[in-house]
């Protein structure tokens, strides 16, 4: 499958500054009307429950009605970042979705869909972590 | 094992997948058959099958969302959260195993009828005053109810020529005590309920005026009137008080009085506002109309010989029909109304049992009947079938109509007017004999638990009673699962030469 967007060596200090990155990000890239809007919309989900998983993993998304399409965009972090994970384990790692509230667009959802069951494969996992260059990442990503 | 499982979060994407993901691959790994429904923004997918849901073993729900679980029904159900589900699936397979339930459904549809289960919120403000006042109508009745079994002198040829208790002995000034105690508990009633239903609307501001209220609406002396407003009353001051104190709560006090407003500032106003509205505008009016309708009630029961039986018919009927829905609830709640409040307005002596009594008598008829049903018609059901009867048969000697509902949601038309009918019938022929239900559990153990008064052999006739009720519902389920099978045998007929 194609990802929308892959950064490595994303400089991020606080969860603010991640929300606000990958609401730019998604913005630029016209995924979304609204930084600020996506913004609630990342912290309304993650008060709710938080995304932290394990292994250094996080899967911070936002479900509005200022999301024009759906789409999934992989950052790794230089710096661990405190979150609160099922493992206790600081992330370097971040997936994080985009989610229109209208589901028009079956396949794009399915995408989404595919990558969130291959992140509890362990061994998808350490590849990710493992991966070094974008080419690496999207070879991992095209052969989901 | 045999597992299905369905998951669900919020958002509807990552972790309704993650978690399907995860349980799946624990699931084989264990060596487990497994399938999971995902309900995500997508919709559902990999949807169990009615084929699969009988022959599963477990069902796990792992879900932040609503699921609907009504084809679960007789199955083993464990319910949690993805979280689990994602972080420790073998934990939750474990914990799945050992703590799943029988899903045996509070609020199935069936049609338009939803059974089980009310979302009428009057209701349960209403239930919730009733749930705190039933311990004590069920202590001060029965205290009262034996204390006055004492207090008949009876001639020799058993006629009964005196009320009364002899106080010079010690058993009798104990017994007369008794009743006062009884009458005690009957008196603090109804300001309990009322401070109960104005809790459920307000929370706990809302009980000292709701209390208070009530209290003063039943004291004739303080209204000035010939009696008290009664139940009726009590129900309108609860939710008068109840969303006063809503109201006031909303108001934005200014920050420094805000901790006194909820245990002083907002009781104190509720109050005075409640004896201003209880003394001057709604005491005497609900009174005197509370005194026309008992009083309506009193003239057609003597004076009809058929009205008992017909009062308590449909009160029965009643709590048949929906089996703790709002038509049961209602009918619940009225029976027991216009008992407590027949008693503290007239006594003991004056007080009205029969729709208490037929409600209560009618209240196991549904789950006997659907379980003496799958005793009587083997063959029309299957065995996980079978256990639902015993489990209703449990849940009916206890008194809960609920028992029902898992045989109603899947045969509406068959069970829904046997249950009615066998209900009315166990009203009315209670209503008919004039027993008396003063408290305790409405089953046929009621009558060994609670106490049945005042009949020459009140256990065996209560016992009699219900039991027809029971039996008339069982017959006319076999009547109507005959006429179901067959209807259904045409129809699969009709579909092979068609076929053909």
């Amino acid at each position: 499958m194609q990802i929308d967007y892959i950064e490595i060596n994303a400089e991020i200090r606080t969860q603010q500054q991640l929300f606000e990155h990958i609401a730019h990000i998604w913005y630029r890239l016209e995924y979304i009307s609204d930084q600020e809007a996506f913004i609630v919309d990342l912290k309304a989900r993650e008060s709710e429950q938080s995304t932290g998983f394990i292994d250094g993993f996080a899967i911070p998304h936002g479900k509005g009605a200022t999301v024009l399409r759906p789409g999934v965009l992989y950052l790794k972090l230089t710096n661990p970042l405190t979150w609160e994970t099922m493992d206790g384990q600081a992330i370097t790692e971040v997936f994080s979705l985009a989610i229109p509230t209208d589901n028009s667009e079956k396949v794009h959802l399915q995408n989404l869909a595919l990558i969130s069951r291959k992140l509890v494969n362990q061994d998808f996992r350490t590849k990710i972590k493992a991966a070094t260059t974008v080419e690496d990442l999207q070879a991992l990503f095209i052969n989901i | 094992m045999k597992i299905l499982a369905i998951t669900s979060c919020a958002a509807g994407i990552a972790h309704t997948y993650m978690a399907a993901e995860s349980i799946e691959v624990k699931a084989k790994e264990l060596g487990h058959e497994i399938k999971v429904e995902t309900q995500g923004t997508i919709g559902k997918e990999n949807e169990l099958t009615a084929k699969e849901i009988k022959a599963a073993d477990l069902i796990i729900i792992a879900a932040e969302v609503h699921v609907e679980l009504d084809r679960f029904i007789g199955k083993r159900v464990y319910i949690t959260d993805t979280k689990l589900a994602i972080a420790n699936p073998e934990q939750l397979i474990a914990n799945a195993h050992a703590e799943a339930t029988v899903y045996t459904v509070k609020g199935a549809q069936a049609g338009d009828i939803t059974l089980g289960k009310t979302q009428s919120s009057v209701i349960k403000h209403l239930m919730n005053g009733i749930s705190y006042m039933m311990p004590m109508v069920i202590a001060a009745g029965l205290l009262l109810a034996i204390a006055n079994v004492f207090a008949f002198s009876a001639d020799d040829t058993g006629k009964i020529t005196q009320w009364g208790w002899d106080v010079e002995t010690s058993f009798g000034l104990m017994m007369s005590k008794m009743f006062a105690v009884g009458q005690v508990g009957f008196k603090l009633m109804i300001p309990l309920f009322a401070g109960f239903v104005a809790v459920s609307i307000a929370d706990r501001p809302a009980l000292a005026p709701a209390m208070i209220g009530a209290y003063l609406i039943n004291d004739p002396e303080f209204l000035g009137t010939e009696a008290g407003a009664g139940f009726l009353g009590a129900i309108v001051i609860g939710f008068f008080v109840g969303y006063l104190v809503k109201y006031l709560k909303k108001i934005p006090w200014p920050k420094i009085v805000q901790p006194l407003v909820p245990i002083m500032i907002i009781p104190l106003i509720a109050t005075f506002i409640v004896f201003i509205v209880s003394f001057y505008l709604i005491g005497p009016p609900i009174s005197i109309a509370m005194k026309g309708l008992y009083d309506g009630m009193t003239y057609i029961t003597d004076t009809y010989t058929a009205a008992p039986f017909i009062v308590g018919a449909i009160f029965g009927a009643a709590i048949g029909f929906d089996l703790g829905g709002p038509v049961n609830k209602t009918a619940l709640i009225v029976g027991t109304a216009i008992f407590t409040d027949t008693v503290s307005r007239f006594g003991i002596e004056g007080a009205n049992f029969i729709p208490g009594t037929a409600t209560q008598a009618a209240i196991s008829v549904a789950p006997l009947g659907a379980w003496l049903a799958t005793i009587l018609y083997k063959k029309y059901y299957a065995s996980n079938e079978k256990v639902l009867g015993n489990n209703a048969a449990a849940m009916g000697m206890v008194g809960i109509s609920e028992g029902a509902i898992p045989f109603a949601a899947s045969k509406p038309l068959v069970y829904i007017p046997a249950n009615v009918i066998g209900s009315a019938v166990a009203g009315g022929l209670v209503s008919v004999f004039g027993l008396k239900f003063y408290g305790g559990i409405g089953s046929p153990l009621g009558t060994f638990i609670g106490y049945i008064g005042e009949q020459p052999i009140p256990y065996l006739t209560w016992i009699f009673c219900v039991m027809s009720g029971v039996v008339v519902t069982a017959l006319l389920i076999g009547v109507g699962l005959k006429i179901s099978q067959k209807k259904q045998a045409k129809l699969d007929e009709e579909l092979v030469k068609v076929e053909e």
